[in-house]
């Protein structure tokens, strides 16, 4: 078994490279066989926008990491080149390597999902790597559908407020944790990459239409033109939030007894602001309908940062600021019925053990 | 190669410049091209991207507010969509970096001072090279082009007259300023130290007295002191720093504008070195070593790391070899050799560290420049085998001209010195000064402008000889004041007159030029060199015209030169004929110069 | 009193070269330098960063059009 773990912020200092950094040392701790990448670059030393110091990832002997060519040197880690990929990033190729001397590391991977696939299978597959961890990059998400499940790191940074950070966070929560098409059924999507209107029987009549996104308002009047005989709506790229609204303006009630097969939650997480995607998944809900995914990309756990840079206007500079930790750790709780946790002051230990259990591998 | 399609797309509310540059940029080169009006949603774009089916998609955002935030989910939407495979896609903009570009999982990120080539070898899927590293950017042999054919054949016949006479007149004399050649030139090549002592008392033998101090008992003159260790080992590191992200600027338009050079020499080699690596930066050709101007009155070199208080930047074998080394390999270096008691040392320390070019001018030297014009012509004679046998061009200036001697007398001393080079296997330069000289103040030719007399100097030399043509030095001398505006422009003027005239090359001052209180500055050498780039951009092609004045003096110039050269033939001794003021007399302000009187030896 | 200053007609600028990485160092020390020359109105009105440092032409506003302009009062101009 091997597992893959992404780890998203969902904005600077909300502790993303906290999480990596603590998980990294429980794994270290158990001695699994590690991989590490990251969706593009992440580790610079000092916080470019808040100029306030952020942790770098601290890697082990025989970790392998994915690197793009201009960050070899910019840490103080030293490695063996395994491999010079094709995949090319602004910062250069990427490498995979493996630590020789352990140390801080500015990690910085492929970008595309695609290319994450490849590190991932070539970590698991020729290297040998167990657990493979995948650092997010602030406001990227798409890359993630390649990872097994993902921990959110969110926050005082992301917001200050506690009940819109639990509104929002639990939006994520729901829509990425959308129930999956029934394995039997899986067969009749896996290879189509257009919008595919499927009629009552599931194997019988399928019509395909331009794209594969819903995007456009043209796209929209196809689907209310030809819902009448429609069971099942399959939209296999990106799904617009305002798109997907005009569409529920459009349909409302005709919604009732047809279901909406999206490929992953990421395709629709792109797409706009969760809790405005949330809403419109609930309105095709209440009309009757059903929300679906193929594929599974379960929210495994929150790590909550009560710290935010806070701005001094007399000074024009920033200062840490924190926000009632005990209220925002029992509001999230309650909220989800996963792991939430406060990274610094509790360590990754019971998150790691969540993780592990996902996927039943244990050391 | 491949054409592609290419979607330039800005993600602001108002439309970048950028783009269209690029879009021009891209149509040239024969790719198609789609520009979105600005405005446009993300989703949009992602569906025009899918819609036209194109290979590379050029996004501008041009605010930096929310960069982050609006780009990474750009990204998000086409991976999501499913395209991101597909397409190759750039960003371009103020607030974008590599490092932004990599975290938001662009393909590239372009930002400010970015040129069209550069988005057009991403289009193309080319690695980029900057133009400057290549074409321009190689050492230029500005005398590649000519093969000194004389066009005035009676011209040419005087000169040969007079260099027989000099060639013969110096064939049996040497001087001890020769004899340091030789020995500086075995202490540089000796790799035993107790040879290099031995020759080192050898050489101090035939120094002055200062000089010999120095070599018997290790004093140095006033105002100067050695640099410490501590302070040659940063500079090695700054040199090395600078040279790291050193990407310098052109300040060539077109092909015809001239290669642009600035002297150095503010004493202190760093400061030299700090000077020279922003001159470089801001897209200088080349450096000339200027020397203190006691150096050129003294028997002897010093040696070591030496620094020096006052203007001008003393020669020694260490001080010139660091400045070489902090060199980019592109730029052409000179060491200044014309004038003095060293000239031959000078030109053998030159060769041997790996300059470019030399300076070596006998009628200037010893008119204006304080040494006896037979001492100077005997050394001139060993310095020019010397700079022939090193494969260095020199430069013949006139700047006697700036002690009153009319430009046809300097000129006819340029020219017989420029004959003597070609002899002896050596590629003369012709160095005409572009300024506002005493002949003219008081004769009145620069009234009314300052091109038409400068354009007759170069009508003139054209006329006579097919050679290269290095307008001195610095260009626009005496036009320029202290305020730095007004000395910018007159030097970038200079500079576009000279290049429109199809000159060669260029020395050019530093807005400081005027100002004598203190040593120039590194921002006022920026301001020229600025100044000149942006009057290169501003004529490109188009020429200054001169009036009619331009073609008569130059004939009225020729003329004059045949006369000079006449006399001289007809005085029958080159040296003879110097301090008579066949060149330029005491009447227009030139004076033989006395340093070195009387120490010709004869060859035994 | 007679602060100096007050003679500025608008604006002092500083015209100096910075030895510097880039031009966010070149943009840091510029206002560095002009807070330490105890400016308070600081513009950077050029900034040219290439290899060892930047051009710089650094502002800083004593008064700005709408201000009371101390000069227009003192009779001693």
């Amino acid at each position: 078994m091997n597992l893959t773990i992404g780890i998203a912020g969902t904005a600077k200092n909300t502790g993303k490279t906290t999480t990596t950094s603590a998980i990294l040392n429980e794994l270290y701790n158990i001695k699994v066989p590690l991989g590490l990448t990251s969706i593009g670059y992440d580790g610079e030393e000092i916080d470019n926008i808040t100029g306030l110091p952020k942790p770098r990832l601290f890697v082990k002997e025989n970790t392998i990491l994915a690197i793009a060519g201009k960050c070899l040197k910019g840490g103080s880690a030293e490695y063996e080149i395994l491999e010079t990929t094709d995949i090319s990033t602004p910062l250069g190729n990427i490498n995979i390597v493996r630590v020789v001397k352990e140390g801080l590391a500015v990690i910085a991977g492929p970008n595309k999902g695609t290319q994450l696939k490849y590190v991932k299978d070539m970590m698991i597959n020729d290297l040998g790597c167990k657990i493979i961890l995948v650092d997010g990059a602030l406001n990227r998400i798409a890359p993630m559908t390649e990872t097994d499940g993902i921990i959110i790191a969110t926050g005082a940074a992301r917001n200050t407020n506690i009940d819109i950070l639990v509104k929002e966070t639990e939006a994520l929560y729901e829509l990425l944790n959308l129930p999956k098409v029934s394995e039997d059924k899986l067969k009749f999507f896996l290879h189509a990459d257009k919008i595919a209107l499927f009629s009552k029987a599931l194997d019988g009549e399928i019509k395909f239409l331009k794209y594969g996104s819903l995007i456009d308002f043209g796209t929209v009047e196809e689907i209310v033109d030809a819902i009448e005989n429609v069971q099942a709506i399959f939209i296999p790229a990106l799904i617009s939030e305002r798109v997907l609204k005009q569409l529920n303006d459009r349909l409302n009630q005709l919604w009732s007894n047809k279901t909406l097969i999206i490929r992953d939650s990421i395709k629709l997480i792109a797409g706009g602001d969760p809790q405005n995607l949330l809403k419109e998944i609930k309105r095709i809900k209440e009309n009757g309908g059903k929300v679906k995914t193929l594929q599974s990309l379960p929210l495994l756990a929150i790590t909550l940062n009560p710290f935010y840079p806070k701005y001094r206007f007399d000074k024009n500079s920033y200062e840490p600021g924190y926000i009632d930790r005990e209220e925002l750790l029992k509001q999230m709780q309650n909220a989800m019925e996963i792991p939430v946790i406060d990274i610094k002051q509790e360590g990754a230990t019971r998150l790691l053990e969540t993780v592990l259990n996902h996927s039943r591998i244990k050391s | 190669m491949k054409k592609k399609k290419v979607l330039l797309a800005p993600l602001d509310p108002v439309h970048d410049i950028g783009l269209k540059m690029i879009k021009r940029g891209l149509e040239q080169k024969g790719h198609d091209t789609l520009l979105m009006p600005p405005d446009h949603s993300q989703e949009e774009i992602i569906k025009s991207i899918i819609d036209n089916k194109v290979d590379v998609v050029l996004i501008s955002r041009t605010l930096g507010y929310g960069v982050a935030e609006i780009l990474g989910k750009f990204i998000d939407l086409a991976e999501a969509a499913g395209i991101r495979d597909k397409v190759k896609i750039g960003i371009g903009g103020m607030a974008i970096r590599p490092e932004l570009a990599a975290e938001l999982g662009f393909d590239a990120g372009f930002g400010p001072g970015t040129t069209v080539e550069e988005a057009v070898a991403f289009v193309e899927g080319r690695e980029y090279k900057p133009l400057e590293a290549g074409i321009s950017r190689e050492k230029k042999d500005i005398t590649a082009a000519y093969d000194y054919s004389f066009r005035n054949k009676r011209i040419e016949k005087l000169l040969d007259n007079i260099v027989d006479g000099i060639l013969d007149y110096t064939s049996d004399k040497t001087t001890t300023a020769i004899l340091r050649a030789e020995i500086r030139r075995q202490i540089i090549d000796s790799t035993d130290e107790s040879e290099k002592e031995k020759l080192r008392r050898e050489y101090a033998k035939y120094c002055d007295d200062v000089v010999k101090s120095f070599y018997e008992a290790g004093k140095y003159r006033e105002k100067t002191r050695p640099l410490t260790s501590d302070e040659v080992k940063a500079l090695g590191k700054y040199v090395d720093d600078v040279n790291s992200r050193l990407n310098p600027l052109t300040l060539q338009h077109i092909d015809k504008n001239p290669v642009v050079f600035i002297q150095y020499g503010t004493g202190c080699p760093f400061m030299d070195i700090a000077h020279i690596k922003s001159c470089e930066a801001w897209g200088a050709n080349g450096v000339i070593h200027f020397d203190p101007s006691w150096g050129a009155r003294t028997e002897g070199f010093l040696e070591g790391y030496i620094t020096h208080e006052e203007d001008g930047s003393i020669i020694t074998y260490e001080n010139l070899k660091s400045i070489k080394e902090s060199l980019a390999p592109y730029t052409l270096w000179q060491v200044r050799a014309h004038r003095g008691l060293n000239t031959p040392e000078t030109v053998v320390l030159a060769g041997k560290i790996g300059a470019d070019l030399t300076k070596i001018n006998i009628a200037y030297g010893s008119l204006s420049g304080g040494t006896d014009p037979e001492r100077l012509t005997v050394d001139a004679v060993a310095a020019i085998k010397y700079a022939a046998e090193f494969g260095m061009p020199f430069d013949v200036v006139t700047n006697e001209e700036l002690s009153g001697v009319p430009a046809f007398k300097a000129f006819a001393g340029m020219l017989i010195v420029s004959k003597l080079g070609l002899r002896l296997g050596g590629k003369p330069i012709l160095q005409p000064l572009f300024c506002y000289s005493p002949e003219v103040m008081i004769s009145g030719q620069m009234e009314d402008n300052y091109i038409d007399f400068n354009a007759a100097k170069i009508y003139c030399l054209r006329n006579i000889i097919n050679a290269p043509i290095w307008c001195g030095a610095p260009i626009g001398f005496l036009t320029q004041t202290e305020d730095r505006v007004q000395s910018s422009l007159m030097t970038a003027l200079h500079a576009s007159l000279a290049s429109s005239l199809g000159v060669d090359a260029i020395s050019i001052a530093s807005s400081d030029e005027a100002f004598s209180k203190g040593p120039i500055t590194a921002p006022s050498r920026i301001d020229t060199l600025r100044a000149t780039q942006a009057s290169f951009r501003f004529f490109g092609h188009s020429d200054i015209t001169p009036t009619e004045n331009a073609k008569k003096w130059a004939e009225e110039m020729e003329e004059g030169i045949e006369k000079v050269l006449e006399s001289v033939v007809e005085n029958g001794n080159f040296v003879d004929a110097l301090y008579q003021g066949l060149l330029g007399s005491r009447e227009d302000g030139a004076y033989p110069g006395r340093a070195g009187r009387n120490t010709v030896l004869r060859k035994s | 009193m007679p602060d100096i200053l007050e003679k500025v007609m608008d604006a002092v600028d500083v015209e100096t070269y910075l030895v510097c990485k880039n031009e966010e160092e070149a943009e840091r020390f510029s206002i560095e330098l002009m807070e330490k020359l105890g400016f308070q109105d600081i513009s950077i009105v050029f900034i040219q960063h290439q290899g060892p440092g930047a051009r710089v032409r650094v502002r800083g506003y004593i008064y700005k059009p709408g201000d009371k302009y101390s000069w227009l009062f003192d009779q001693s101009n």
